[in-house]
């Protein structure tokens, strides 16, 4: 069971299938000065922000909404995180803290918006081609899979993420992004069928 | 299958996730940029509140240059053909026994003299009315405005003659030497008494009248005792002296006027 406790407005939130919460980290990084710098109003540090963690906000609600609404959410998230920012305590959670924006940001469009979903979907299904129609439903079967594997494949799979990479933007564990890769990855085998294949 | 090109993209390719790579990669992020508003600095943010305490510092001194040129003179009754309450003079205050005003001495003193119109004005003009006129205030309760210095020292005078007669022990014969010189006192007191009455009454000052006509049936007791009063005469007229209270009364009247002449 995992844990993951957020500044602000945010809730806290205790799941199953939630991924465990990096240790806090106690000294500055790059990405902590770049906040600090954003926080006194630098324009160009939450610009360069933006620029790193657009990518892990964008597979985090891949992994919870339809494909055509991700771009719109995603610069909801970041005016969120622009208008919240000076309400973050600790610098060095903040990739923690922007992944549970958009979370939050997806279950809120959930709620918001239950009877249109089907409908955009349905519309950027047709404007693909055949063979965008086979991501379609690769993408429809991870959606499918637990909240912690699918965000993670996600990242991994569609933003070209490593694990590494993965762990120090959402602030999860490493030892919790391996696992949760090489589980999810399993699943997705099953549910594609390619189990016999491998 | 091979953890480590799932985890960090090293080692030999697993054909199957890169295929799912590939295959992917169309809903892969496209950058775009972010159009943020406006968020104020630390700096801009100084500068937003020292301009706001500009301002309201220029508001306050406008308004307190205001209110300088607002204040008019006091605004009294007999600028103001509208009065609601007559306008109380010395002369014609209290009608009834000044001895009852004791009891009421507690209760708010009514103010004298020039009295404020009771149309609406604005309330700043009406504290300025109120802080010119508390002298009259005092007068009133004092009895400044009804007795005159001569008639506060004959209060105070029979003041004491009485609360001396009120002391008298009758536990033994001394009263009777007590009481004779009393009575002597008294006659002298009475006299007075007879005049600044008569006097008050001309004057029509019916408070002065009143009270020194509740003084003078004490003083005649006390004057015509016997020469060698029984226990009993002075007794009565100790009961009287206590039961009208008037010694209180007379110190309330005589002594804001003695002390103020002082």
């Amino acid at each position: 069971m995992s844990e993951i406790e957020m500044t602000g407005e945010l809730f806290l939130l205790v799941r199953q299938n939630q991924p465990a919460v990096a240790p806090p980290v106690t000294e500055f990084n790059a990405d902590a000065l770049l906040v600090e710098a954003a926080r006194h109003g630098d324009q160009e540090a939450f610009a360069r922000l933006y620029k790193l963690y657009a990518p892990m906000v964008h597979g985090v609600l891949l992994a919870r909404v339809p494909w055509a609404e991700v771009d719109d959410l995603v610069q909801d998230v970041f005016l969120t995180v622009h208008r919240r920012l000076e309400t973050l305590r600790n610098s060095n959670a903040f990739g923690g803290w922007v992944a549970m924006i958009a979370r939050n940001r997806a279950m809120d469009f959930h709620r918001r918006s239950r009877k249109t979903e089907e409908l955009h979907e349905e519309f950027a299904e047709q404007t693909r081609s055949e063979a965008n129609a086979d991501a379609a439903r690769v993408l429809s079967v991870l959606r499918e899979l637990p909240e912690a594997y699918r965000e993670t494949l996600v990242l991994r799979l569609v933003e070209g993420m490593t694990g590494p990479e993965i762990a120090e933007r959402t602030g999860l564990t490493p030892a919790s992004v391996r696992v949760n890769l090489h589980r999810g990855m399993k699943l997705l085998r099953e549910k594609l069928g390619l189990e016999a294949a491998s | 299958m091979n953890d480590d090109y799932l985890w960090d993209g090293t080692g030999e390719p697993d054909p199957e996730v890169e295929r799912l790579e590939q295959m992917l990669s169309t809903y892969k992020y496209q950058p775009k940029k972010l159009d943020l508003p406006a968020r104020p600095t630390v700096w801009f943010s100084s500068r937003l509140a020292a301009a706001a305490a500009l301002l309201l510092m220029a508001i306050t001194g406008l308004l307190v240059y205001l209110n300088k040129g607002e204040q008019t003179p006091p605004i009294v009754a007999k600028d103001n053909p509208v009065v609601e309450q007559p306008v109380k003079e010395p002369d014609t205050a209290p009608q009834g026994n000044p001895a009852n005003a004791v009891k009421d001495q507690d209760a708010k003193p009514e103010p004298t003299g020039q009295r404020v119109a009771k149309t609406y004005r604005p309330r700043r003009a009406e504290k300025i009315v109120e802080r010119v006129e508390p002298h009259d205030v005092d007068e009133t309760v004092g009895g400044l405005a009804y007795f005159d210095l001569e008639t506060a020292k004959h209060l105070e005078r029979a003041q004491m003659l009485l609360r001396s007669f009120k002391n008298v022990s009758l536990e033994s014969d001394d009263y009777v030497a007590e009481a004779s010189y009393e009575k002597q006192l008294s006659r002298s007191i009475l006299r007075k008494n007879v005049l600044l009455r008569r006097n008050a009454e001309a004057k029509g000052n019916l408070p002065a009248e009143e009270l020194l006509g509740s003084l003078e049936p004490l003083l005649l007791d006390i004057a015509n005792l016997p020469e060698k009063p029984s226990q009993e005469d002075v007794r009565t007229v100790k009961e009287r002296i206590q039961k009208t209270e008037i010694i209180t009364t007379l110190q309330v009247y005589s002594a804001p006027i003695m002390a103020r002449n002082d």
